[in-house]
């Protein structure tokens, strides 16, 4: 596990506050011009349809960031970048990594598309160029090469309303617990991504219950990486115990069979 | 809903072969009319299958009664395990009538000669010819011998036993062959050939036998 | 009776034989009269319907594959962010599982020194060996970039259940090459290499024994990180261990069954015998599963799922009923356990049930989280078909030309040797 806890004091996050959120769709597409992604709902593609069509997209290759609507509250869905991430565990060639600023990366060259990151995500983020013959997985990536120079992400700059604040993940946290407590009657006293999955550089809070936005509520509070560990650190054991066995069982069985012959030969002579 | 495809496409497999097998009239090998007998303390070892629903012969032919009145005649698998993997070298020519204890069938393996009898009077209408010049392998099935339209078989089965009677026998048969074969071994012109390891059977013991043994082997348990 | 009175037959070569069947058949001197002219008939058919089948299944699986690789996974396949495991991951995961014969024969055999299962050791190495390769090119067809499949070999990140998978698949291939090899050299002659893998075979079994141990229970271990993703019925922190017990029965009981599918296709007699001592075997190891199974749901506060109104629950009992409670029953029968139809069924409703498990583990257990429905596209389904038709006839090549079954060994060389003095015999009259 230690390999995963890297110094959070020096790591960025996100804190998303859906009781803020006006849903203007600015940070959407902040996100698409960062990242150079090409558009994707039908308004922006100079289609007809309604104003605000951004909030029925939803997550894919060419869409790192989604806004939600649910009733009258906005939520965002992204890569969560847990501090102990589920994708970076999983993959057999090591092509997540886990940045000392706190982004989750991903290395295209180093994938070999197995999937298996997916499958793991506890929040159903990485997505799949399914269309190309060289397909790579992608999500969010906290805008790596941005946070490093400016130390603000796209979205959270182009936030109009402090919805979406970057920072220091240790500031983002005590950002997140003074709202709660100066305006109780607005938020549901929880802070979404602080225990889940053993703790996330996304954090959110919410007028209404988590669940009720999309944000699973069955997400385990301990790290991921500790569901495999479990079985994983019984290797050695299984390895040593099962080798010697099966050593001893071979001589015995060997020798057995020897003394069984010899006294058949006696036997008969 | 994928798993039910998969399991439904692993069975529909099997169920299709089972019908391409009975389009060509041949037996699948699970749907075979076999008793199975497996002891091994009584067997040395040895599991023994009996043919279901047919009579079998102290020379240890078999006879089942086909659906059109005709009887199919081949060996057991006591042969097989005594002898060895004997070849088939000659079969009775067909019309030839044969009276019970006719010789039907001529068998060789190395050097040795061994010849099998027929459990019932009658005429050979049908003889297997690939047999020939074949090892048999599936006495009851694909191996089987010659078809005779019989003259009186009610009378031939008196003699002939049938399913558990047939298990009941066939265990003795072999503590009568393993006898048999201490009763060879101890004979000085054996010397060098083992056919007991250890007190157990050795299968296809028979076939190391010189031929005057063999001889005898014929007589014990050949002749009907 | 003389000898004269018995009718000699040229002995032909088997090849020669079945061409002049036809010629028999008309001789009137082959079985009887009324199914003659039926049989001629159906033995035309039955030597095309496999065939046609095994043709139209390679044309679809070549097509797949040409579809797979010249357009991508997505036009493929209907595999989608969602569901991105499918079909042929659920193969794959029953195709290991069933080669685990491979490594419980080779252990009984070689370590245990039971000698009894010697005669089944090739047969067994060999489907399993077939097996690793069906898998393994299959998870190759499945990888996003299959040009990249060498990366864990360099790129190491040992926190990963599926690098431990990779790894102990290469080295139990490579233990089953070695383990296999001594049939390919000995056709050969190589001496000298065959004494040198004859000594290390036993060294060799033991690590087989242990790669199998890790990585069959490994593919279990895949699914430990996604516990509020799998169907609580099946999810489980022993999934590793439900994984390794149940590979076992599975894996004997694809013994017996291609004991009849060898019988059937290569013409050779069952040794009940022994196949009853591996039901015996089936048999214990699916009780513990059994019993294994509803304690663990039981602990866990489980129960109550197995009687919701749900198809997870369907599921799950179909699986229990075919898997264990069917060949428990017909195992634990002593009309059945030495019988040769019993025996069939037993293996065939283990078999049944473990594919039905694997498939629910990596499939129906997923659907109500994913909240996507998947079923598998025209060329997923093809190059599953393409890849175990290409395993089939493999095995089957192997057999016909190499030393597999000991039986046969020994009657071809007996065969051939009599066939001449049978031919002296003709000659002398």
């Amino acid at each position: 596990m230690s390999e995963y806890h890297l110094d959070i004091d020096n790591q960025f996050g996100l804190l998303f506050d859906a009781s803020e959120c006006i849903g203007c769709g600015n940070c959407y597409e902040a996100c698409k011009k960062e990242n150079d992604l090409p558009a994707t709902n039908p308004s922006r593609l100079g289609l007809a349809g309604a104003d605000k069509d951004f909030l029925k997209d939803h997550l894919s290759d060419k869409t790192y960031t989604v806004v939600e609507e649910y009733g009258d509250i906005y939520a965002r869905k992204m890569c969560m970048h847990c501090l102990e991430p589920a994708c970076a565990s999983v993959c057999p060639v090591g092509a997540f990594e886990k940045t000392e600023l706190g982004p989750v990366l991903y290395n295209a060259d180093k994938c070999i598309g197995c999937r298996y990151c997916m499958q793991a995500c506890p929040h159903n983020v990485p997505r799949y160029e399914w269309g190309s013959t060289s397909p790579r997985v992608r999500k969010c990536i906290l805008c790596y090469d941005k946070l490093k120079k400016d130390g603000i992400t796209a979205c959270a700059e182009a936030c109009p309303v402090e919805a979406t604040i970057s920072g220091k993940l240790p500031d983002l946290i005590t950002e997140a617990k003074r709202r709660i407590k100066e305006n109780p009657d607005k938020y549901y006293p929880h802070i979404y991504g602080l225990e889940e999955t053993g703790g996330s550089n996304v954090i959110i809070i919410s007028p209404v219950p988590f669940e009720q936005l999309g944000y699973s509520s069955k997400v385990p509070k301990q790290s991921m990486p500790t569901f495999t560990m479990q079985a994983m650190e019984k290797i050695p054991t299984v390895v040593s115990v099962g080798g010697i066995f099966l050593t001893g069982m071979y001589w015995l069985t060997k020798r057995k069979n020897q003394l069984a012959k010899e006294e058949n030969g006696k036997g008969k002579g | 809903m994928v798993a039910l495809y998969v399991l439904l496409g692993f069975i529909l497999l099997l169920v299709i072969d089972y019908f391409v097998i009975r389009g060509e009239k041949k037996y699948h090998p699970a749907f075979q009319k076999k008793y199975e007998v497996v002891e091994d303390v009584v067997f040395d070892n040895i599991s023994v299958t009996i043919p279901a629903d047919s009579y079998v012969s102290k020379g240890h032919t078999w006879a089942e009664l086909q659906g059109n009145g005709l009887i199919k005649i081949g060996v057991d698998e006591f042969i097989l395990r005594s002898i060895g993997r004997f070849i088939v070298t000659n079969l009775v020519n067909p019309g030839t009538v044969v009276k019970k204890g006719d010789v039907i069938m001529n068998a060789k393996l190395g050097d040795k000669n061994f010849n099998f009898r027929s459990p019932v009077d009658g005429t050979v209408n049908f003889v297997n010819d690939e047999l020939v010049g074949k090892t048999v392998f599936d006495p009851y099935g694909e191996d089987w011998g010659v078809m005779v339209s019989p003259i009186n078989f009610e009378r031939n089965a008196v003699s002939l036993r049938a399913n558990e009677k047939v298990v009941e026998w066939m265990k003795n048969e072999f503590i009568r062959l393993k006898d048999y074969l201490v009763e060879m071994s101890v004979q000085p012109q054996l010397a060098g050939v083992t056919m007991l390891d250890g007190g157990k059977m050795v299968e296809g013991a028979v076939a190391h036998l010189n031929k005057e043994s063999i001889k005898k082997f014929e007589d014990e348990f050949l002749t009907i | 009776m003389q000898k004269s009175e018995v009718r000699s037959q040229k002995s032909e070569d088997r090849d020669q034989r079945s061409e002049i069947k036809g010629q028999v058949l008309k001789t009137g001197r082959h079985r009887n009269s009324q199914s003659e002219i039926r049989n001629l008939k159906l033995n035309g058919a039955k030597l095309s319907f496999w065939k046609i089948v095994a043709v139209f299944i390679a044309v679809v699986g070549v097509y797949s594959l040409f579809v797979r690789f010249t357009k991508g996974l997505g036009a493929s396949t209907n595999l989608s962010d969602f569901v991105p495991w499918g079909l042929w991951i659920g193969i794959d995961f029953i195709g290991v599982g069933l080669a685990a014969a491979g490594f419980t024969i080779a252990a009984t055999a070689h370590i245990f020194h039971n000698h009894k299962y010697e005669s089944i050791a090739r047969p067994a190495i060999l489907s399993a060996y077939i097996g690793y390769m069906m898998v393994v090119a299959l998870l190759v067809i499945d990888l996003g970039k299959p040009e990249n499949f060498w990366h864990p070999l360099v790129m190491w990140n040992i926190h990963s259940v599926m690098f431990e998978i990779t790894w102990c698949v290469i080295c139990y291939s490579t233990i089953l090459t070695i383990e296999f090899a001594p049939v390919v050299l000995e056709k050969y002659k190589f001496d000298k290499l065959l004494k040198i893998i004859k000594k290390i075979t036993p060294a060799a079994v033991i690590l087989g024994v242990l790669f199998s141990t890790l990585h069959q229970s490994s593919f279990g271990s895949l699914y430990l990180i996604v516990p509020a993703k799998v169907y609580p019925l099946w999810y489980s922190s022993f999934l590793p261990v439900h994984f390794f017990i149940s590979c076992i029965a599975a894996g004997l009981s694809m013994i017996i069954l291609s004991a009849y599918l060898c019988a059937r296709a290569f013409k050779q007699g069952l040794n009940i015998r022994i196949l009853s001592g591996l039901g015996k075997g089936v048999l214990a190891v699916l009780i513990i599963e059994l019993v294994f199974k509803f304690v663990e749901l039981y602990s866990t506060g489980k129960f109550s799922l197995l009687f919701a109104q749900t198809g997870e629950t369907y599921f799950f009992w179909l699986e229990i009923f075919l898997g264990s409670v069917i060949p428990i029953w017909i195992l634990a029968n002593p009309k059945y356990k030495v019988n040769r139809t019993g025996l069939y069924f037993a293996s065939i409703s283990t078999i049944s049930g473990f594919i039905l498990n694997r498939m629910n583990v990596c499939v129906t257990s997923l659907v109500r989280s994913s909240g996507q429905s998947y079923s598998p596209s025209f060329e997923e389904v093809g190059i599953t078909l393409f890849l175990i038709l290409v395993s089939v006839l493999a095995f089957k090549f192997i057999v016909e030309n190499f030393r597999v079954f000991e039986e046969k060994v020994h009657d071809e060389v007996e065969v051939s040797k009599e066939e001449i003095e049978t031919k002296d015999l003709i000659f002398d009259k």
